[in-house]
């Protein structure tokens, strides 16, 4: 590695503390220019603003009703998968199933009973 | 910083996309804001635009697919396309406007000093401003939000030694450029 090389590797690293709001190491080892360069990677770091606590409040609360509209369009087009669900347990399914074998088999005894009457 | 696990967001993405969505929006919102805020100096402009891509990320959800790319990528994707998208329909002059709003929290002894800090910012910002789109892309992206150098070469398409270049370089113009202009 040269040393216009190690220079820019030196600079890159300091510019990844500054962005990141790190402490920059001691500057007395370091060059004029990059010192100048630090000071304004300093600079720059500081302009991006966070959201105010109102605007993050609103824009979730906007993009939860859509989340919740949407949810409710898939629901009406799929069916409530919570009643699909109740539908596939065995033993809901072993209760239909047996009502049914009983009504059928009270049908056949009806039918059997009015033919021999 | 801004490496979700892909493993995370694929495991949240077919969990529930809409669930995972509303998660990935709580960790992501504040830096899209930041990027935004970095590019658009209008405060409720930066609301109009960071809603837009949240609106957008929203509608593209169920196409986002993790073995593609980080959500970290993807989100900045949208974000960068839409100033972009700004940019193109309203034009570039936002861009160089002194930022009036700007509030420091650095306390000056004296209002002359305080004068010269606003000018100085208002410069450079200026300068940013005159770059190419590629060294500005590069700036924008690390000043925002600190990404890495592999994470701003995802998102712009370029190796991480190409990004590490343009931002030496980039970073040596705008010192020249301000030293030049102290000097006249």
């Amino acid at each position: 590695m040269n040393k216009k090389q190690q220079k820019d590797q030196q600079l890159l690293e300091n510019i990844d503390k500054a962005a990141a709001g790190e402490k920059l190491p001691e500057e007395s080892g370091l060059d004029k220019d990059t010192r100048a360069a630090l000071e304004m990677s300093r600079e720059m770091a500081s302009w991006p603003k966070s959201p105010s606590k109102e605007f993050k409040a609103q824009l979730k609360a906007d993009l939860t009703h859509r989340i919740v509209e949407q949810q409710k369009k898939d629901l009406a087009k799929r069916g409530d998968p919570e009643y699909r669900n109740f539908m596939r347990r065995p033993a809901w399914q072993f209760t239909i199933a047996g009502l049914g074998a009983l009504i059928i088999a009270a049908l056949i005894w009806l039918i059997v009973y009015l033919v021999n009457r | 910083m801004f490496n979700i696990g892909k493993r995370k967001v694929e495991k949240q993405v077919s969990a529930d996309n809409r669930e995972a969505f509303a998660e990935l929006y709580e960790q992501f919102m504040p830096k899209v804001y930041r990027y935004v805020t970095f590019r658009i100096r209008n405060e409720h402009l930066a609301q109009d635009l960071t809603a837009a891509v949240f609106e957008k990320a929203f509608a593209k959800f169920d196409g986002f697919n993790p073995q593609k790319a980080s959500f970290s990528t993807w989100i900045f994707t949208i974000a960068r396309n839409t100033v972009i998208d700004h940019y193109r329909i309203y034009g570039k002059h936002e861009e160089v406007v002194p930022d009036v709003e700007a509030k420091t929290t650095v306390q000056f002894p004296s209002p002359e000093e305080e004068a010269i800090k606003a000018e100085n910012t208002r410069k450079l910002r200026q300068f940013v401003a005159q770059l190419n789109k590629r060294e500005q892309e590069a700036i924008v992206l690390k000043y925002s939000n600190g990404m890495s150098n592999r994470e701003i070469a995802q998102i712009l398409n370029l190796t991480e030694t190409n990004v590490g270049s343009i931002l030496c370089r980039t970073v040596a113009k705008l010192r020249k450029s301000f030293v030049e202009w102290q000097n006249e």
